[in-house]
């Protein structure tokens, strides 16, 4: 019979989960983690592998990256485990004058907070960046940015979280929450009940049913992103990419034309060379439920912008595409931290687009938080 | 052809046909060209600078092979694309075979193998002397084994030890016992070993791969191979320029 009662029952296998059961085991508390599927099955294997801070608000959300940022410089070691953490600084590309304004005032308020965040005009840029089109109107440049592969980061993290205690337990699902007198002190699941002190609810896009029946609603809904994935290249790509129209997109979704086609579907691409020399080119961003198929017209719409701002990759080769539903969140920021009004139970979830860069702080503060 | 029953590999008469004589054999080095289909193919015949290969105007003739010329180079190896021609040499205490080799990852000299006969059933040992790679034998790599001098008509490939040497996911080089691992971690469908190894994210997409997946995780679950869940298939069908993907409408 396996042991029932925990310390901390961590429920959700993708990066935050992972990134908890990790940081709370390696602080002596016994854990266990709980996921329906398999490690990554959801959101985290479904996503580019981003850890950008020049996209990030100043403020809290900026704050809470860049404490992320310096934990992954320690990860790499920490979790023994290679988690293709690549250091290779990040861009993003402007098209024109009025992205060029919002991105200028959004660089001051970082320089502020403490971000170097450059602004480079086309030609420099292109020197950096041998892809973009010679017609754009230039490209910010961060060095603190990097690139990690989500899967290995969830398997880092849950192998490493399994060296420290920690029971992973794939393949178990949820089936409601244990409260008594008003604490949560548990779970319920196929293979039987366990108790534990804590409840952390790390699942994604499927957080606010586990925990709706204890009258709490959380604001976080699936939004998809659908993806295209090239035939491994040689050296094409040497930043991770964004364009202004995601900034624009996520934080004035206002100034959009809602004719244009990638507006509509809110495409803003995002770009990666892999470690394997695969590029991962996204993105959409549309609420269309729990549906996780992709669209031709979400596709073409991906790829017609690509080949607008990377005019060479018109020739390159798509193998695959995928979608993943990331946890939307109606101020862009993720909900971390105690239920109010509920004890016993911790959330941590609604990272959507920022999942990946902002799991190790997630992690740290919910561990710190029940030591 | 009715009546005849293809193997996929010699009958003893086709093979009496093709085997040098023993005391050729213990001459020296001398090709074996085990080719018994008359196909429209000649490059053994151009790839021989001594001129001991015929095939002669009528294309889809059998090769003939002149052993008094044969130096026993192996120039002509890697040039048949039907992989069917060897060297042989039995002129020592332990018989050496020259054979073509398209898998990877390739052996190095010094590793002991197991040795295939035709049928690819093991026949014994076998030593690894060389492994040839040069440019000009265009991605065949030509191995040289030791194998015992009973086994010089026997032996026509062979088996790297240790199943980790076992590709299941060729894009990916993903092996048999990576997959195996992480059946034991836990993952009980093809998106789940494709997730945790990367077998069948490659070029091909799984088409190759896909179904040895399932039936490793059948074997290590015991489960029906049908049984086990397939990944989700996703568009593009075959690869295709984003240019393409992308149409004639720009997004502008």
């Amino acid at each position: 019979m396996n042991k029932q009662t925990f310390d901390i029952a961590v429920i959700g296998g993708g990066v935050i989960g992972t990134a908890v059961a990790y940081y709370a085991a390696k602080a002596g508390r016994s854990v266990v983690l709980l996921e329906k599927d398999h490690i990554a099955a959801g959101t985290s294997g479904a996503c580019d592998g981003f850890i950008i801070m020049q996209s990030k608000n100043p403020g809290p959300h900026l704050e809470l990256a860049m404490e992320s940022a310096a934990l992954y410089r320690d990860l790499v070691a920490e979790l023994d485990y290679d988690i293709e953490y690549q250091p290779k600084g990040g861009m993003i590309i402007i098209e024109n004058d009025t992205q060029a304004a919002l991105m200028q005032s959004h660089v001051a308020k970082q320089a502020a907070s403490g971000l170097k965040v450059d602004i480079l005009p086309i030609d420099e840029a292109r020197r950096r960046e041998l892809a973009l089109a010679p017609d754009l109107w230039g490209a910010t440049y961060c060095a603190a940015d990097a690139q990690v592969n989500p899967v290995r980061l969830a398997q880092g993290f849950s192998r490493a979280a399994r060296r420290h205690g920690a029971d992973l337990r794939p393949g178990t699902a949820v089936t409601g929450l244990i409260a008594d007198r008003g604490r949560v002190c548990g779970v319920t699941t196929a293979a039987g009940d366990i108790y534990c002190q804590y409840v952390v609810a790390a699942a994604g896009i499927w957080t606010p049913g586990l925990v709706r029946p204890l009258g709490l609603d959380l604001p976080i809904k699936p939004r998809r992103g659908q993806i295209l994935v090239t035939e491994p290249l040689p050296p094409t790509i040497r930043h991770v990419l964004l364009c202004a129209c995601y900034l624009v997109a996520k934080y004035r979704p206002q100034d959009l034309d809602p004719i244009e086609r990638h507006n509509r579907l809110g495409v803003g691409l995002a770009v990666e060379q892999t470690a394997d020399g695969g590029l991962l080119i996204g993105s959409t961003r549309e609420f269309a439920g729990f549906d996780r198929a992709t669209t031709l017209a979400g596709l073409e719409a991906v790829a017609a912008h690509a080949r607008r701002l990377l005019p060479a990759l018109a020739s390159v080769n798509i193998i695959r595409s995928f979608a993943g539903l990331r946890p939307y969140t109606p101020d862009g920021l993720p909900v971390i931290g105690p239920a109010a009004d509920i004890p016993g139970l911790i959330i941590a979830a609604g990272h959507e687009g920022d999942g990946i860069a902002l799991s190790p702080v997630t992690g740290r503060r919910i561990a710190d938080l029940l030591k | 052809m009715p009546g005849v029953k293809y193997s996929g590999r010699l009958s003893d008469a086709e093979l009496a046909a093709v085997l040098p004589p023993a005391e050729r054999l213990a001459q020296g080095p001398v090709a074996v060209i085990e080719c018994v289909q008359s196909i429209p193919c000649n490059p053994c015949e151009k790839a021989c600078p001594f001129g001991a290969i015929t095939v002669g105007d009528d294309i889809t003739a059998l090769p003939a092979l002149d052993r008094a010329k044969c130096k026993g180079c192996g120039l002509c190896i890697s040039r048949c694309p039907g992989l069917a021609i060897f060297v042989v040499d039995a002129s020592g205490d332990e018989a050496t075979i020259m054979l073509p080799y398209e898998y990877l990852p390739l052996p190095a000299a010094g590793d002991v193998v197991d040795a295939l006969d035709r049928s690819g059933k093991p026949a014994g040992t076998a030593r690894v002397l060389k492994v040839n790679t040069a440019a000009g034998l265009e991605g065949t790599a030509v191995v040289t084994l030791a194998v015992p001098r009973k086994l010089a008509d026997i032996v026509r490939n062979f088996r790297p030890r240790g199943r980790d040497a076992i590709y299941i996911c060729r894009c990916n080089e993903v092996s048999e016992a990576e997959i195996r691992q992480a059946v034991r971690e836990g993952a009980r469908t093809v998106a789940a070993v494709k997730l945790a190894t990367r077998a069948g994210m490659g070029l091909c997409q799984g088409r190759t791969c896909r179904r040895l997946v399932s039936r490793i995780i059948a074997e290590e679950t015991g489960q029906h191979p049908a049984e086990v869940l397939p990944a989700t298939a996703r568009p593009p069908v075959r690869t295709l320029p984003l240019g393409t993907l992308a149409g004639g409408e720009d997004d502008e």
